[in-house]
This record gives C-alpha cells, structure tokens and sequence, in this order.
C-alpha cells in the first residue's frame, strides 16, 4: 500500500493538526493529550536519528572501510571502532576506565577546535572590528563606531570588579568612574538582552503563526 | 469541769509585774500542755495543775545548758527556781526545819524554806538578779510572795501545813493565803476548803501520763538521751551523800560566801502519780479530814494504778537527810531512764511532782545493743553516700530483695523490641541488599550489585518507613514534620502538579494567552491584509546581491542547522534564498547539516522550492556528524582511507565527488540556516575562515543580534532573519507571496504588536507593583 502525494499530504495535515493541538492544551496545564504528543514526537525523533546515524555514519564511514578489502582502510577504520567500543565499555563500572579514553579523545578533539575556532574565528576578528577610529572624519561612521567601541569597552568594564575604593561610608566598591561605566555597560548588555528577548518572541509567534495557519487551511480545505 | 492547759493557766494568773518571774519553759510547757490536752481526762486535768519544774524553767534550749545547769538537772538542789523558793519560803513556817537536820544538812531549797532571818551582809540587791533579790525578800511579805507564786500552787499551799514544832509555830506568822488562794481554786477545791480545815498537805499532783515516741519531739528526746547518758555516769550533783554545802552550786556560793545563810528555797513540790480523779480527791481530801464530796466518778484507768497518796508530812519533821535528800523524782530520774519502764509512783510526797519521770521514762536510754543499731545506721545512711555507705565495715546488708512478680511481655512485643535494635536493623538492610537482584542493564539477574548513591529527591522522600524503624527522638521529629511540610508546599506550589490546571493559572496569564491568541489567529483566519510591502535593510540588499551575482557553474552549500520546531521561521526563509537560487545557472547546490533531522528539513525545503528554472544540480549530503569537529573535518578534509562527507549523500548513495575536503569543493558562497547563533559561529569559525568562503547567515530572529558580530566583522556577508526578512527577499527578488507566507508574516506582525503592549503594561503594573510593595516594607 503506497500513499499518494496527496493523501500523505492529507494525511501529515491531519496528523500535525492532532499533534498541534495536543501540544497546545500545555496551555491549560498538564495533560495526558499533550504527554502523548510529547512521547511521540521524541520517539519519531530518536528513531529518525537512529536511522540516520545507522545509514549516514555507521555503514558509510565504519562499516564500508572495515569491509572494503582494503587492509589499510580497515585498519584505519578499526581505530574508530575501538574508540567506540570503549565508549560502550563505560556503561559497567569495571570497563568504564577504557571509556575514558574515548572520551579523553573526544574532549581533547572537541577542546582543541573550539579553541582554535574560537580563537581565530571570533576572538581576534572581534578585536579587530571593535578596533575602531573614534576620529570624526565621516560623521557617519563616527557615530557607530562611538557605539560600538563604547559598547564593547563598558560591558567588558560590566564584568570587571578589579577598580574599587572606598565610599564615604567606608564600604568597599567601585569607584565612581568604573560604577558610571559600568552602568553604561549594563544598559548596553539590557538592549542586547532586549533584543534577543524580543527576537525570540517573534520566532516563536511565527512558528505559533505557522501553525496555526496549517490548522486554518487544513480546516477550510475539509469544509470546502 | 475543764481547766485550761497548764501554761496557758499559767499566763492568765502570773502577775504583771514579775520581773523575772518563773516564766515556764514554752517547748516543754507548750508540751506538757499538749499532754493535757489530747487526753483531756479528769485525772489530766489534775495534771495540769503542775507547776512547771526547775528545768522546764529554763529559758535556753538544753544544748546551751552548761555544767551547773547540767548538775541542776541531774538533781542539785540549786535547781530549784527562785518562784518556788519563795513559796517555799512564804509557804514553809520558819523554822518548821528540825534540828537534827542542820541547815547546812539540807539542800539548798529546804534550807530557804526555814525562816531566814535578813542578813546585813547579804549582797547588793543591785547585783543580784530579780529574782533572787525577790528570794531575798522577808517572809514577812506574803503578799508580794503570794503574787510571784503561781495560782496552781498558791492553791495547793493554801491549806499550808500545820507547823511542825509548836515552838516554830509560834514563832510562824500566819499566812493569809487561804482566802486568796481560794479565789484561784476551783470550785470543788473551795468548798472543801469552805466545809473544812485547811488541809496540811499540798495538792498531789499528778504525775504526767506517759508520752508516747511519736508525741514526743526529737529535740526532747536528746534531752532525755544525754540526761540517760549523764545520769548513767556517776556525777557529783547525784550523789545523795554529798555534804549539804557541797550541794550548793557554785553561783550560789558565789553569792553567798561561807557562812552566809543560803536563801530560803521553796522545797520541790512532791510529784503525785496520777490516780482517778475521783479516788484521788478522796485521799488527799481524805488525808486532810474532811468529807469527799460527792462528784461524778470517771472511769477509772487500770493500766495506771494509782499509788496511795499519803498527806505529806511536815517539812521540818519529815524531810530527808543524807541519801535520802534527794526528792523522789530526782531518785527517779536516776533510775528510770537506766531501767526502762517509768519508775512506779511513790507515795506521798516523794511522787514525782514534775512528772519529768514519766517523761524521761519513755525514752530510757537503751545500751548500745543489735536492737539499736539500726537506728545508727538510718542516721549515717542519710550522711553517707551510698557508695561509701557499702565500704563501711560492718555496714548492713542490703534489704533483700523481694521478688516482684512481674509480668510476662507478650512474644509480639518482645519481638518489637528485638525489632528495634540496632544490629536487627542492620541485619536486616544488609540482607535486603544480598538478596537484591538487578533488574534492568547489562547486570541484569546480578545480586549484590553495589547500588549507587541514593540521590534526594524531594517528591519521593518518605521517611515514614524508614522512622518507623528507628527511634527519634522529639527534635528529630519536629524536624521530619517540618520538611514534610515544606514538601507539601512545593508540591502544592508546582504548575504540574496542580488539580485542575484550567483555573489554577492566574488570571493575567490568561489574558495574555487570549490577547495573544486573538491576535495572531485574526490575520490567519481573515486571509491576506493589509501590511505593505515590508521595506529592504542593506543587509537583505546584500544578501541578494551575494546571490544574484553567483557566477554560472558555482558552488553553494547550504546547511540546514535548524530543526521542525524552528522550521515554521525558518522554512520561508530558506525558501525564499532557494528560489532565489534556483535561478543562477548550472548551479550545484549542496545540502548538509550538523543535526539530525537537519537533512529532512533540507529535502522538505528543497522539494518545495522552484530550483527547476536553472537546471541546478541539488545534492543533500545529509548528517555531518560531530557538529564542530565535523565542520572542521568538512573544512580540512578526511584522513586517507576514510570516507569523506561528501562521498555519500543523506541515502547512502555516492555523491561521486572526489573531493575530500570543503576547499577542493571550492564553494562560492555557504549559507548557513541556523535556529542558533551557536551553529552561524562554528561555520564561520570552522569553515568560512579556512575556506575563505564568503557565508550568509539566515537565522531566526532571535539568534540574529549574536550573529551581527560575525557581519560587522565581514565574516559575514549578510545575516537575515525572521519571517520578515524572508518576505522582504522574496519581495525584493519579485517572486510574490504565498498565502501561507502572508498568513504567517500578518500573524507576526499582529502578534508582535500585541506582545509589545503587554510587555509595556505589563511593565507598567508590575512596576507599580513593585514601588508599592517597596513603600509598604519602607
């Protein structure tokens, strides 16, 4: 039995029209419904992932070298699979020790291009971009220029608690300049935050947007 | 025919003027009145009548009694008190005393009470004391004698003895004391003395009834012990041989220096025994001569036979001399304390008048015997502590111990208290643990398995079980309430765990959700509206120039780093840069992603866009494992003899590319399509800058002010985000809209605006809130 386009397009409307309500009785609280369509939907994508792991990673990139015939490709390829037995072995206490060296090599790997990435691809290209001329030749970039540089200076200057004195009360904290900076910083690190708070609310109407859209469709396509 | 008691009595008739009068002893005229009043017999009423004795007389407790007054009591004549020396001397005719008895024969008291002419050498009265300067007063003052003498024995003197000589006799003044003692007598007493002669006897008194231990209090019966003990021993005051002189105390030589005649001294009044009132009346009414009269007879009292009272013969004529000085109730003090039982009342005169016999004879001194010993030991028990009371050597043995019965427990209990130790719990857990098989994992049917540490987990605590079985105490209690509590509050508190969640939610979250939900649904029900074409930022005018000056034959990667929950957003924007793609020439377009259902997103976008128009060859490469490491990977290529990431596509089959790496790929532009900053940052981190690769970011609109950076860093040619930029695309590449894409940009639009005024009133309220809480805790 083979579904056409058509009815697996009805169908998968149907099916994320039962599933997007049940996602969105959460509204009213906990509830079997939207359990239900919770389990489901991360069973479908564990299996999903398993299916794609088996058929995208396994097969092409362990199991065809091991296969191949080809000694050097095997042996090649039997390094992987030891590093993933011994990942296994971490499930029982007394092999957990030969996990570790997988793991060692996956933190390592994983420490060492981030770093590196991280360094190369955002530390330094950042400093250089803030690295800015405040002279006023073209009014136009002065002007963000002036806000970037002060941007970035007074919230770094937020997260610095190194400048301090002493108040008239004999309290410890920060001297006038750094508290004025610092606020600056803190406005500066508000807007950010603002904007992020106020892009994740957009994403989030569209999606809600999206679905309901589907739901509306779907129930004039029925009607109609 | 009731008197009161004896010191009461006392009190009413001693006159007021008595200096030094013979004040009674208050404990043991207070004692002796409490004997006569719990036995108010008639034969105790005559007891009352005692005058109080020398020792009652003394003021002091006995422990600061000295010498003389120690050999006052145990009999000297010097004991006498000076009240009753004087009524011995107003009383006693002078010279009543024979001669064969010399006056320093006698004791002292019967030496004052022959006449005792005033001496010239008598000592100051000033340094006298008042009493005896009242002893030293002339006899020939009765009146004022008569005043010092007590009623009691004013009326046993009022019918004064005869004299014993006719010589002394006339040389005896005559005493008027009948007529006042008369008046203190009672009734029956005074119409004996109306109806007869005077009698020449004096009153029998009693003796005391025998005290019991209980009625006799502690600090009396000392006195009885140390006189026992004292008496015991041979002392000089008790000798009866002793020389007349000899028997006058010291501080009555003192006053009197030798040869100076001792000052007259009452004779101690004979102790009576105690009889029948009746009988007794009738003897020493009968011993006077005159008729009984006819009075109610009590019962008698059998256990106390009552001796003869004989009328006591004259003073002068029958007194004792040398062993036989001593009165009877000195004798008896001797004697009884050493021989138990109350020494039997003598008769006549030589009763004891004071009744210190009785009193005395109820705690003789017993020798130190087995039967005493006890009573050593309760003291020093209650000094001793009980430790070293068993060290001490002939201490008693314990009581033995009586066997109590006692009852049984029940096996149920006796077994719930074997249930309670400690050892039983452990023993128990511990075989729990043995017996313990594991269920799931790869040590499934193991027992003995070691179990990990129990992690708190505040919703599954039940320490009932486990408190069921050990003993808390009450703090430990309180406290195990106390966290319940706070677990039911937590679990009160929770959204997940309310009954009913339709009306737990406050009501501010439910006018948002409604204001929210009307304005979003509104433009997708009502279709296409009103909102102009959104206007082209220069970062979308980049973005398509980027595109739109591909060369013929170039390379895209596209890498889909988003998933179904973020496809709503994303999906039209991905769509709008695919068709846009869709129209350069002989393009080969590679998909791929770091995330699992990334490829399924790629090819759901990829069969909705219109990439037919170019002749484009679209290539999805599926999952590249290892997120960063495997964008790197893609960037510097596979190690020899593996497989490369771009050698199969998302089904297994071959892409035939032979490169290995994303430089031989030489790519001409990488759009990343991410829901995340994170994935626009490894990209451009990992594979823009290796590759030199220009990379246009389109992420939702929230990840996009992170990915701004990248942009202002040239990283990045251009960022776009959100449903509007994707409307703004397609509507700068003139593609048109879709009704869905419309829908869904209204929807934002509206729900966008709609947010934004909740936050602002939210803000608002919340705002006011908050200063107002703050007023109030200020």
């Amino acid at each position: 039995m083979t579904l056409t386009s058509a009815q697996a397009e009805l169908l998968s409307g149907v099916l994320g029209f039962l599933f997007t309500v049940a996602l969105l009785s959460y509204l009213i609280g906990d509830n079997p419904l939207y359990r239900l369509a919770l389990h489901a939907f991360v069973g479908v994508a564990v299996g999903y992932a398993t299916l794609v792991i088996l058929y995208q990673v396994l097969r092409p990139r362990l199991m065809t070298p091991l296969l191949s015939g080809d000694p050097r490709a095997t042996v090649l390829a039997t390094v992987p699979l030891i590093l993933f037995i011994f990942l296994i072995l971490k499930i029982s206490p007394r092999t957990a020790a030969l996990g570790n060296i997988s793991v060692a090599y996956l933190i390592g790997v994983g420490a060492a291009v981030a770093a590196g990435g991280a360094l190369t691809g955002t530390l330094l290209p950042q400093v250089r971009t803030t690295w800015l001329s405040l002279w006023p030749e073209a009014s136009g970039t002065f002007l963000n220029n002036l806000v970037i540089v002060v941007g970035t200076v007074t919230t770094l200057l937020a997260f610095q608690f190194w400048l301090q004195g002493r108040t008239a009360g004999g309290e410890v904290g920060r001297v006038a300049l750094m508290r004025l900076l610092a606020g600056i910083g803190q406005g500066f690190l508000v807007l950010t935050l603002g904007v992020i708070y106020g892009g994740m609310i957009l994403s989030g109407i569209a999606v809600f947007s999206e679905r309901l859209s589907m739901l509306f469709g779907l129930i004039i396509g029925f009607i109609r | 025919m009731t008197t009161p008691p004896d010191g009461e009595n006392y009190e009413e008739r001693k006159p007021a003027d008595q200096p030094t009068g013979p004040e009674p002893l208050d404990p043991l005229d207070a004692l002796r009145a409490q004997f006569s009043d719990e036995a108010p017999e008639e034969g105790r009423e005559r007891k009352s009548s005692v005058p109080p004795t020398a020792p009652l007389q003394d003021p002091e407790p006995d422990f600061t009694i000295g010498p003389e007054d120690e050999a006052r009591k145990s009999g000297a004549s010097g004991d006498l008190p000076d009240w009753l020396a004087e009524t011995m001397g107003a009383s006693q005719p002078a010279g009543a005393g024979p001669e064969e008895a010399g006056r320093g024969d006698l004791p002292d008291w019967l030496a004052g009470a022959q006449p005792v002419p005033a001496s010239p050498e008598q000592p100051a009265s000033s340094d006298r004391p008042d009493w005896l300067r009242a002893a030293d007063a002339p006899p020939e003052q009765p009146g004022d004698v008569s005043d010092d003498v007590p009623d009691w024995l004013r009326g046993v003197m009022g019918p004064s003895p005869p004299p014993a000589g006719p010589e002394k006799a006339a040389s005896q003044e005559p005493t008027p004391e009948p007529e006042r003692a008369g008046e203190d007598l009672p009734d029956w007493f005074r119409e004996v003395q109306e109806s007869g002669p005077p009698a020449d006897t004096t009153a029998p008194a009693p003796p005391p009834e025998p005290v019991s231990d209980a009625d006799t209090p502690d600090w009396l019966k000392d006195i009885q012990e140390v006189k026992a003990e004292e008496e015991a021993a041979p002392s000089a005051p008790a000798q009866p041989g002793a020389a007349p002189a000899e028997e006058v105390p010291d501080w009555l030589q003192d006053m009197f220096p030798t040869g100076e005649p001792a000052p007259p001294e009452t004779p101690p009044p004979t102790p009576e025994p105690a009889a029948p009132p009746g009988q007794e009346d009738a003897d020493w009414v009968s011993a006077l001569g005159l008729d009984v009269p006819e009075t109610p007879q009590p019962p008698p009292i059998p256990e106390a036979p009552l001796p003869e009272i004989t009328p006591p013969e004259p003073a002068g004529a029958s007194f004792p001399t040398g062993g036989e000085e001593l009165p009877d109730w000195m004798q008896a003090m001797e004697t009884a304390p050493t021989e138990g039982p109350p020494a039997a009342p003598q008769e006549g005169g030589e009763g004891d008048l004071l009744g210190l016999d009785e009193i005395f004879a109820t705690q003789p001194v017993k020798p130190r015997t087995e039967e005493s010993k006890p009573e050593e030991g309760e003291i020093e028990a209650g000094e001793l502590p009980d430790w070293l009371r068993g060290l001490q050597p002939g201490a008693e043995e314990p009581a033995p111990m009586v066997d109590i019965p006692v009852e049984e427990p029940s096996p149920e209990l006796r077994e719930q208290i074997e249930d309670l130790r400690f050892e039983s719990i452990l023993s128990e857990e511990a075989k729990a643990e043995e017996e313990r098989k594991e269920t799931v994992g790869a040590l499934r049917d193991v027992t003995g398995v070691i179990q990990p540490e129990l992690i708190f987990e505040g919703e599954s605590l039940s320490a009932d079980e486990r408190v069921d079985r050990i003993i808390v105490t009450d703090e430990q209690a309180a406290r195990i309430a106390m966290i319940k509590e706070l677990l039911a509050k937590e679990a009160s508190t929770s959204p997940e765990a309310v009954e009913g969640p339709a009306l737990a939610l406050p009501l501010g979250r439910w006018l948002t959700a409604v204001v929210l939900l009307v304005a979003i649904a509104l433009p997708v029900v009502l279709g296409e509206l009103i909102l102009p074409d959104p206007p082209a930022p220069p970062e979308l005018v980049a973005a398509y120039q980027q595109i739109d000056t591909l060369p013929p034959a170039s390379v895209v990667l596209v890498a889909f780093e988003y998933e179904p929950d973020t496809a709503g957003e994303l999906q039209p924007l991905a769509l709008a840069l695919l068709d846009h793609l869709g129209q350069r020439e002989e393009l080969s377009l590679y998909t791929i992603s770091t995330r699992p259902t990334g490829p399924a997103m790629a090819e759901r976008a990829l069969s909705e866009a219109d990439l037919a128009a170019g002749g484009i060859q679209v290539t999805n490469l599926g999952y590249l494992a290892g997120g960063a490491n495997g964008i790197r990977e893609l960037a510097i290529g596979s190690p020899p003899f593996s497989a490369s990431p771009l050698a199969f596509d998302y089904t297994g089959n071959a892409t035939q590319l032979t490169s290995t790496r994303l430089a031989d790929l030489r790519p001409d532009l990488i759009i990343v399509l991410a829901a995340s900053s994170t994935d626009v940052r490894d990209w451009v981190e990992q594979a823009g800058r290796t590759t030199e690769t220009p990379v246009l970011a389109a992420t939702s609109a929230g990840a996009a002010p992170l990915a701004y950076p990248y942009r202002q860093s040239g990283q990045l040619v251009a960022v776009l985000s959100g449903i509007n930029d994707a409307v703004a695309y397609r509507a700068l590449s003139g593609f048109g809209f879709t009704a869905a894409l419309l829908s869904i940009w209204n929807a934002q639009a509206f729900g966008g605006g709609a947010a934004a005024v909740l936050i602002v009133l939210g803000g608002i309220v919340y705002g006011f809130k908050a200063r107002r809480e703050r007023q109030e805790q200020d």
